[in-house]
C-alpha cells in the first residue's frame, strides 16, 4: 500500500494561481485553524474571528497571483489575516466607544471588556469550580493590558504560531515579541498579587 | 529578578486562562463559506457596471448641450458699451463746481460686487436740485435703461416687463416721386 504524497503548499498555491479552487481549498483546510486563531487573538470574539478569517482567506484568493514565494504561504496569508482583523478592531472599538463611553468600567478600554467568552468545553465542572474566580480575574486583567503586550501573549497563547510568524505579522522582531510576552506576565501577576492572589 | 519573574502559580492561571480564550475552532464549513464567496460574483463589478453606465449618460448630455449651445441664436455676442460698462455712478457729480465738495471716495476703497438690479444714472439724480440751470439736464427724465440694456447688462428683467414690450417695428420707406413740371421755352424771363 502506498501512501499519498503530500502536497506542499508551493504546490497548491501554484494549483490555485492557475484557478484550481479545490487546490485552494485544500490550502483553506490547512491554514483555517492558524488564521482563525490569529483573527481571535486581535478582536477577541470568535464570531469577529471568523468573518474575519473568511474575509482573509477571499482576499488572499484574489491577490494570489501576487504572491512569488518569497515567503511561505502561511505567513503570506497571516499577514493579510492580521491586516483584515486590526481594521475590524478597529471599526468594534469605535462602535464600542459610541455605544458605551458613558458607561466604562474598570474592566479595560475596548471590546475585551464585553466580548463573548470562550466556553471551555475540556475541564471539568470541578476544576472549573475551583478557579473560577482566578480565571475570571485573569481574562479580566489580560483585557486591561496594554494592545502590544496583549496581542503578543494571546498569539504566543494560540498554540498555532512559532515567534517567527508573530514577529512577521505584529512587524516586530523576535525578542521585541518575547520581550512583550514576558513582560505582559509580569504586569498580570504584578496585578494579581495586588488584588491579594499568592503567587508562591 | 523580580519575584514577578519567578514561575508560580500564577504562571498556570494565565496560561490557563490564555488557552482557554484562544484554543478555539474556527466554525466548521469555513472552507464551503470561502469557496461559495470566492465563487460568487463580486458585488463592486455591479457598482462598477452601474458607474459606468451612469458616466456615459452624463459625458452624453454634456456632450449634447455643447453641440446645441453654439447653434443656439437666441443670444447674440453683446457689444461693448461705454455705459453698460461703467458702474452704477454716485449721486453727486465728479465735474463742476460741486466737485471739490464732494465726497470722494478713497482708491484703496472695496469696489462693491455689481449690484442687482442696477440703477442707471439719470440727468436729474446727477445734476441734483440745480438741473433747472444746466441745459442737458432739463431733458425729462426717461427710463433708466430700455429692456434691450438691461438685457445686455445682464440685468434681471421680469417677465411681465418683457412681455410687455411691444416689439420694434419698421414701417417701409415711402419715396414720393419727385413731379417734374415740363419747362416752357416762352415762359422763361429774357436775358438781361
Amino acid at each position: 500500500m502506498t501512501q499519498p504524497l503530500e502536497v506542499s503548499d508551493l504546490d497548491l498555491v501554484r494549483m490555485a494561481q492557475a484557478g484550481d479552487t479545490e487546490a485552494f481549498g485544500e490550502l483553506v483546510e490547512r491554514n483555517r485553524r492558524a488564521v482563525f486563531r490569529a483573527a481571535l487573538a486581535a478582536v477577541g470574539s470568535p464570531t469577529e474571528a471568523d468573518d474575519v478569517a473568511q474575509e482573509a482567506f477571499v482576499t488572499a484568493w484574489q491577490k494570489l497571483d501576487g504572491f512569488r514565494g518569497e515567503s511561505q504561504f502561511r505567513t503570506w496569508l497571516l499577514s493579510i489575516t492580521w491586516r483584515k482583523a486590526i481594521d475590524r478592531r478597529k471599526t468594534i472599538s469605535r462602535w464600542l466607544k459610541l455605544a458605551a463611553s458613558s458607561s466604562r468600567d474598570e474592566a479595560g478600554d475596548d471590546m475585551f471588556d464585553i466580548i463573548e467568552r470562550v466556553p471551555s468545553g475540556r475541564r471539568t465542572q470541578d476544576a472549573v469550580m475551583e478557579s473560577n474566580e482566578l480565571q475570571r480575574d485573569v481574562r479580566k486583567l489580560i483585557g486591561t493590558l496594554p494592545r502590544k503586550l496583549r496581542d503578543s501573549l494571546l498569539l504566543a497563547g494560540t498554540g498555532e504560531h512559532t515567534y517567527d510568524e508573530i514577529g512577521q505579522m505584529l512587524g516586530a522582531p523576535v525578542g521585541t515579541v518575547k520581550w512583550r510576552v514576558a513582560e505582559a506576565r509580569r504586569v498580570l501577576k504584578r496585578k494579581l498579587t495586588a488584588m491579594g492572589y499568592a503567587n508562591d | 529578578m523580580t519575584s514577578y519573574d519567578k514561575p508560580g502559580p500564577l504562571d498556570g492561571a494565565i496560561d490557563r486562562a490564555v488557552r482557554e480564550m484562544m484554543v478555539v475552532d474556527p466554525r466548521p464549513g469555513l472552507r464551503h463559506r470561502v469557496a461559495h464567496a470566492i465563487k460568487a460574483p463580486p458585488r463592486r463589478a455591479y457598482g462598477f457596471r452601474f458607474g459606468l453606465a451612469a458616466l456615459g449618460l452624463v459625458m452624453v448630455a454634456l456632450v449634447s448641450i455643447m453641440v446645441w449651445r453654439p447653434s443656439n441664436p437666441g443670444r447674440p455676442v453683446p457689444a461693448p458699451q461705454v455705459a453698460a460698462t461703467a458702474p452704477a455712478a454716485p449721486a453727486t457729480p465728479l465735474a463742476g463746481p460741486q466737485a471739490a465738495e464732494a465726497p470722494v471716495p478713497p482708491a484703496s476703497a472695496p469696489v462693491p460686487a455689481r449690484p442687482r438690479p442696477r440703477a442707471m444714472p439719470t440727468p436729474e439724480s446727477i445734476f441734483g436740485p440745480r438741473r433747472g440751470q444746466v441745459a442737458a439736464a432739463s431733458v425729462p427724465p426717461t427710463r433708466a435703461a430700455s429692456a434691450a440694456d438691461a438685457f445686455w447688462l445682464d440685468v434681471p428683467v421680469d417677465a411681465a416687463r418683457w412681455s410687455a414690450m411691444t416689439p420694434l417695428t419698421f414701417q417701409p420707406m415711402m419715396v414720393v416721386p419727385l413731379a417734374i413740371q415740363p419747362l416752357l421755352v416762352g415762359s422763361l424771363s429774357p436775358r438781361k
